[in-house]
């Protein structure tokens, strides 16, 4: 039981330390696979991600080890973790993909399907002018070459 | 002893929430293990792993990664296996026309390994799209291959080049669907001797012609639904092909080539078979041909034999009115789920003796059939009335055969109050006087038969935590609650729960 009340300090790109319990720090799974490798360190810099990221990725994890604790797990308890995810992925788009990125890289799977499902959602029913232009991406195509790659799958494009 | 009473059930679990032990859900399945896949796992893990092995405070993660700056995050900013991620949440439609955003993302979405086509727009060209869309694909594996073409889908594609492909990149799931109006297609011995396929569903204009010995020594997923089938050896040789096939769903159409549909697979698991008649679906657009056909088709009697000695979970779902047949090596039965069989062997029922939770139509045959059966390991009972039948005293007679039972739903809708007075058994089932816990009554009536056998549950229930009691609209809810508190009660802790409420609609998933 000591191991769950052990706190670990992750610190962020600034320097600033974030204390969360092992359990957190172990939704982490890069930190956990740290962890497993026999690395007794207390501190981990996370140098990467910011305070701001860092902070919103352990509220996530935090979040899902409470209701993951939780004896005799309902689907109360599943519907208001959805309500949760749903709620912490509504943001801007600078910030999700912050988010996605750092998901990734500390290997938070829960938390990068969830943003990745929300940029995919974005994209779904969007012309291609609109998509562009929300995630900035240059349009890089001559009009002769963009009208090549749309001749060649026409029918992805009809709305 | 506590007494609350609601009129509506949500109050009613509320208040006594920890006393409604038997719930719809504790029926379900849990959903089945879907196949997943191994995540890409960020690149750098295991560098930075290795880099951190041995160090002991102050390790540092990804100190040589650029950092992430949040003030000027582009999607562009992601590596490409991020963005394949996010195209794997679209379907493959909006995913190929990403290909447009620029040149970047021109191949993208070529390295997908999950296509899925839906054609959820009945297009005529979906074939050829996905006919191009996968002469474009570029990724090493294309693990899973979903394709649905609906009816107005033209025909003048090769589905079976689709399928060759997908078996040459390994591919683990694959799904058909073809609801278009080209006649049944057969696959090629690509598919049927796959070795890396895991999950298979092929539905509708599909013909399962397999005339060479089949190996698909992965495959643990089988879905048939509604395809027709060349013959029974076809059949025969697809379920033996793979030795560690655990899941078997299968719906059959009214006619599908075959007379006898034989199951006999040694390491099977779980099982559905549903049968259907061709009018249930089209019974508006055919009615005036069905009534000028009528009298004259001929209906031929099919047969189903399971034989799977490791089998787990039933469900047999048969309208068509097949006869059922089963082997008695079934000793690992869990849950049996037999809403409608209309026509099982007289052994059926001993067949599934070692079940331990039952949902159970009583209809005629099973009455027939149910006669000096042990349940020896029954929990849980599912009792259904579909059809008018003198049930009493078999359903006694069950009790007496159910020595652990400890969870017993009723649910007698079809039923008609009896005229017969009813003999009370001569022992009391031991079921009731040292196991059962929960009773649950979905349609209580107030009739004599409900009465009798409500009273004698009550009064010989000894361990009887909790009765939950669901009126029907017609009762008066203080009668019936009057009615019923008057009975004696065995039990010191039981606690009655009413409600007027409509029955859930059961669900129940293999």
């Amino acid at each position: 039981m000591s191991e769950s009340n052990k706190k670990i300090s992750l610190i962020s790109s600034e320097g600033e330390a974030f204390e969360v319990s092992e359990a957190v720090a172990r939704e982490f799974e890069i930190v956990a696979h740290m962890l497993e490798d026999g690395c007794s360190g207390s501190s981990i810099p996370i140098t990467t991600v910011d305070s701001n990221i860092l902070g919103k990725v352990i509220e996530y994890c935090t979040k899902h080890v409470e209701v993951g604790n939780v004896e005799g797990n309902s689907e109360k308890a599943e519907k208001d973790l959805e309500e949760f995810d749903k709620r912490f992925i509504a943001v801007e788009m600078n910030t999700l993909f912050s988010l996605i990125l750092a998901a990734n890289y500390l290997n938070v799977k829960g938390l990068l399907n969830i943003g990745c499902q929300k940029v995919a959602d974005t994209i779904k029913d969007m012309k291609p002018e609109e998509v562009r232009s929300i995630f900035n991406i240059e349009n890089d195509y001559t009009p002769a070459e963009e009208e090549v790659v749309r001749k060649e799958n026409e029918w992805a494009f009809q709305p | 002893m506590n007494l609350k009473i609601s009129k509506r059930a949500p109050s009613c679990q509320k208040n006594l929430g920890p006393f409604i032990l038997l719930n719809v859900h504790d029926f379900r399945m849990p959903p089945s293990e879907s196949d997943e896949k191994p995540e890409s796992k960020a690149k750098c893990n295991a560098e930075t792993e290795a880099k951190l092995k041995n160090s002991e405070k102050n390790v540092q993660v990804g100190a040589e990664e650029g950092r992430i700056d949040p003030d000027c995050q582009r999607i562009c900013d992601l590596p490409d296996d991020l963005l394949l991620q996010i195209l794997l949440h679209t379907p493959t439609k909006n995913a190929v026309a990403t290909e447009i955003l620029s040149k970047r993302w021109r191949h993208v979405w070529k390295m997908l390994d999950k296509l899925d086509f839906k054609d959820d727009q009945s297009s005529e060209s979906f074939g050829r799209f996905i006919e191009k869309s996968l002469q474009l694909h570029e990724a090493p594996k294309l693990v899973t291959l979903v394709v649905e073409l609906g009816p107005t889908c033209a025909v003048d594609v090769d589905v079976g080049k689709w399928v060759d492909k997908a078996v040459k990149h390994g591919v683990r799931e694959l799904d058909f669907n073809l609801s278009w109006k080209g006649e049944p297609t057969s696959f090629s011995k690509s598919l049927y001797t796959c070795d890396t396929l895991v999950t298979l569903t092929l539905s509708n204009q599909i013909l399962v012609d397999v005339t060479f010995p089949a190996t698909m020594p992965s495959l643990l997923n089988l879905s048939l639904l509604d395809v027709e089938y060349k013959d029974e050896d076809s059949l025969a040789r697809l379920l033996s092909s793979s030795p560690v096939l655990v899941k078997l769903k299968v719906a059959r159409l009214d006619e599908d080539n075959l007379t006898n549909f034989t199951v006999k697979v040694p390491s099977l698991k779980k099982l559905t078979y549903k049968t259907r008649f061709h009018e249930e679906e089209e019974a508006e657009e055919e009615e005036e041909e069905e009534e000028e056909k009528e009298g004259e088709e001929e209906y031929h009697i099919r047969s189903l034999v399971i034989d799977c000695p490791a089998l787990t979970h039933l469900r047999i779902f048969d309208n068509r009115a097949d006869y059922c047949s089963l082997t008695e090596n079934m000793f690992c039965l869990d849950k049996v789920y037999i809403p409608y069989v209309p026509n099982p062997d007289e052994k059926f029922l001993t067949c599934l003796s070692s079940v331990t939770r039952l949902y159970l139509d009583f209809s005629k045959s099973m009455v027939a059939c149910s006669n000096a059966i042990n349940f020896s390991r029954l929990i849980e009972l599912y009792f259904t009335i579909e059809d008018p039948v003198d049930w009493l005293e078999p359903f006694i007679c069950l009790l007496q055969n159910s020595p652990i039972l400890k969870a017993l739903t009723i649910f007698t809708i079809g039923c008609p109050p009896s005229s017969s007075s009813w003999n009370q058994p001569s022992t009391i089932p031991p079921c009731l006087s040292s196991q059962l816990e929960t009773l649950k009554w979905l349609d209580y009536g107030g009739k004599e038969d409900d009465k009798q056998l409500m009273t004698y549950i009550l009064a010989n229930s000894n361990c009887l935590k909790t009765v939950d009691i669901k009126l029907i609209p017609t009762c008066n809810l203080e009668e019936c609650q009057k009615e019923l508190e008057s009975m004696p009660r065995i039990s010191p802790s039981s606690r009655l729960l009413y409600s007027l409420e409509r029955p859930e609609v059961f669900r129940w998933t293999v």
